[in-house]
């Protein structure tokens, strides 16, 4: 609708007009065009919304708090879940539902401790575990003759899966516990988020929180104040308790769960832990893993009926030994040659794995003559020494070996160079890492094997030596 | 006094031969030609005994002949334009004959040339009278503390408030003793005004800028032709044109 209107008044680039309706209006002049009060001009209809200035700086200001939300978070967003580890250190990772870390926190000293020497606020998940225990394997809270348990607690809202799988969790545990070469008893157990906020009232880490209920209810007496000041491993000298059992919840209601579980596989997967004792029952240990139960004892069996007169030894030592879950190199060679049998109870998971290892240890030797990994072999070359005598027998044992991924023929040559020429490196590195050649000696000793696993230098880990990586 | 309004569409029937309502208008529009001729000789003229008025009145016809819708001009300022003009010639022959005897032959009205010279005068007169209206207005509304700006601002957006103020505005120019009171004290009598109209008093407080200048305009609107015929003032059903 186009109306007209008689200029009342011209002013510099607009004119004001009355319509025949009574109203006046401002309305901007065109340049150039001559206007004079009186005449009669059409008004042009408007082509802009009503208050849209106004529309354009509640927009703009919308635009900046926006960018400005988005750029600079102003609040983190809440965890969405929390992961306790007890080690002695206690540590509390708050996790977003984006596997971030936004929030870590030390519930004792030594806790507190290790969060000052890592920085693991926005790291992943796994990530930041992997680092606070390997912290830990560095500052000894973790060294293998002390009875080491790993608690961890996963908050898990009631009837959803966990946040982040446990499995990964138990993986970032258990990598820098194996390549530390510590014997480590590592319990992972999914909470409920009122589980912690009950610890926090009582000012404990969910992990031991969770000990001490369960130790009520057995009827075993843990005081909090014990339970706070030492270290799980101590707890359970002193008390003569076996935490895992404690947490399971042992007895025959454990084992019904686990019968469960194995029955309807998915649903035991949110409410069922990782116990995992990598110290006594290395033969017979047990991992539940959404429900599956693995048996290491069925391979060791496989082990011995396929290797006779070398068997002997390889049993013994691997009773003794560590094994880890997950690192299946020990088994590889006799796995792949009789794979039928005995892959019936393994994951595809650990399969794989063993793949890769297999071929690393054909492809990675020309990597490893780097001048950096010096230190690295002369860690094994001590070994290697020692194990001269007995060469015969680690001909097939080496590449059995757990800890190290290389030919045997590798090996063999660095010693070598060992021997001939870098004896300065060697007893600087003596020095400096004597202890744990003392350890692994008197490992040596008590179970008269002399090729203990080797501890990977920490500085190292970043070379990804592990092949599943 | 006739209205201001509608005055077109009588004009239209009285060119189309209705000979009674020319009569009826001629007669009803006599107030004005007397006023106008009273303004142009600046004296008080007399029916019956000065050439002027019957001369005016005789151009006032004339008008009703000539006026063309077309032109943008109201019909009571082409009116008073054509009487203005012929009052002029009048004076003019007057003074001719008073001066040489003679009596000019060429009437303007039969050349063609002269008619359409004429023509253009009467538009650019109108042009200028227009011009002159409201400016008047203007300087009228700077007495009342309003601006032509002020107006703008507060001139109701909304078609129902806009009807309702200028109805108020109405209200208030028709009733003699609201318009004097306004005059005097400058400002609205809103009480007064709120009882006739059953507006709020937000809603006359927020116009008030408003209703004052239309109220102005309505009240003097034979001084303020063009403005106040370019208005289509919305007539109150009930109510007819007061007559003064």
């Amino acid at each position: 609708m186009k109306t007209q209107g008689m200029i009342v008044k011209v002013k510099s680039n607009s004119c004001i007009v009355l319509t025949p309706e009574g109203d006046y209006r401002e309305v901007p002049l065109l340049e150039g065009s001559r206007a004079r009060v009186g005449q009669e001009i059409e008004i042009p209809q408007r082509k802009t919304l009503p208050y849209f200035r106004f529309l354009m700086v509640a927009a703009s200001l919308l635009v900046v708090v926006v960018l400005a939300g988005r750029f600079f978070p102003l609040a983190p967003p809440p965890a969405a879940a929390y992961l306790t580890i007890d080690i002695n250190p206690s540590v509390e990772l708050g996790v977003t539902s984006s596997e971030k870390v936004i929030s870590a926190r030390g519930l004792n000293s030594d806790g507190e401790q290790i969060l000052a020497k890592v920085a693991v606020r926005g790291l992943k998940l796994q990530d930041a575990v992997a680092r606070i225990v390997s912290q830990a394997v560095t500052d000894q809270f973790l060294c293998d003759l002390d009875d080491n348990i790993i608690l961890a607690t996963l908050t898990v809202e009631e009837d959803q899966d966990p946040l982040v799988e446990l499995d990964v969790v138990y993986e970032a545990i258990e990598k820098p516990v194996k390549s530390g070469g510590i014997l480590a008893e590592i319990i992972i157990e999914p909470v409920t988020p009122k589980m912690r906020e009950d610890a926090t009232k009582t000012g404990l880490s969910t992990g031991k929180f969770l000990v001490l209920k369960k130790s009520g209810e057995k009827g075993v007496p843990v005081s909090a104040d014990e339970l706070g000041g030492s270290s799980l491993g101590n707890l359970e000298k002193a008390n003569e308790i076996s935490i895992i059992e404690l947490i399971r919840g042992n007895g025959k209601d454990a084992e019904e769960k686990n019968v469960e579980a194995v029955k309807n596989a998915k649903p035991g997967k949110a409410r069922s832990g990782i116990y995992y004792d990598g110290r006594k029952k290395a033969p017979d240990f047990e991992i539940i893993t959404g429900g599956k139960t693995i048996k290491a004892g069925a391979e060791h069996e496989q082990d011995k009926n396929k290797s006779e007169s070398p068997g002997k030894s390889d049993v013994k030592r691997r009773d003794n030994s560590k094994f880890v879950p997950g690192n299946n190199d020990y088994f590889s060679d006799n796995k792949n040659n009789n794979s039928d049998n005995k892959n019936k109870d393994k994951d595809n998971k650990n399969n794989n794995r063993n793949d890769n290892k297999n071929k690393d240890n054909k492809t990675n030797d020309s990597d490893k003559n780097n001048n950096n990994k010096n230190k690295n072999y002369n860690d094994r070359s001590i070994k290697d020494i020692k194990n001269n005598d007995k060469k015969d027998e680690k001909n097939y044992n080496d590449s059995n070996y757990g800890w190290n991924n290389k030919d045997k023929s590798n090996n063999v040559k660095n010693n070598h160079n060992d021997n001939n020429g870098d004896n300065n490196t060697r007893s600087k590195w003596e020095e400096k890492e004597s202890w744990i050649r003392q350890k692994t000696e008197s490992t040596e000793n008590e179970t008269g094997f002399p090729g203990t696993p080797l501890r990977w230098p920490l500085e190292f880990r970043h070379l990804n030596l592990h092949p599943s990586k | 006094m006739f209205p201001v309004q509608d005055l077109d569409n009588t004009v239209k029937n009285i060119k189309q031969g209705d000979q009674l309502a020319r009569e009826d208008f001629l007669e009803s529009c006599k107030p004005f030609v007397f006023r106008a001729a009273c303004k142009f000789c600046k004296r008080v003229l007399d029916w019956g005994r000065d050439d002027e008025l019957a001369i005016a009145l005789i151009a006032f016809n004339e008008a009703i002949d000539r006026f063309r819708e077309d032109r943008g001009v109201p019909f009571l300022a082409f009116a008073r334009l054509v009487m203005i003009s012929r009052l002029k010639d009048y004076y003019r022959r007057e003074n001719r004959v008073a001066a040489a005897g003679l009596s000019l032959q060429a009437d303007s009205q039969n050349n063609l040339e002269c008619a359409r010279s004429w023509e253009a005068y009467l538009e650019e007169e109108a042009f200028r009278e227009r011009e002159e209206e409201i400016k008047e207005y203007e300087v009228l509304l700077s007495g009342y503390g309003v601006s032509f700006e002020d107006l703008v601002k507060c001139s109701p957006r909304h078609r129902d408030t806009r009807r309702s103020l200028l109805l108020a505005a109405r209200e208030l120019a028709d009733r003699n003793q609201l318009f004097s009171e306004l005059k005097a004290k400058k400002k609205l009598p809103l009480m007064e005004l709120e009882k006739l109209t059953g507006l709020s008093r937000k809603t006359l407080e927020r116009g008030r800028k408003y209703i004052i200048a239309m109220a102005l305009l309505i009240n003097s609107r034979e001084d303020y032709l063009y403005l106040s015929s370019y208005l289509k003032l919305p007539s109150p059903a009930e109510k007819g044109v007061p007559e003064k």
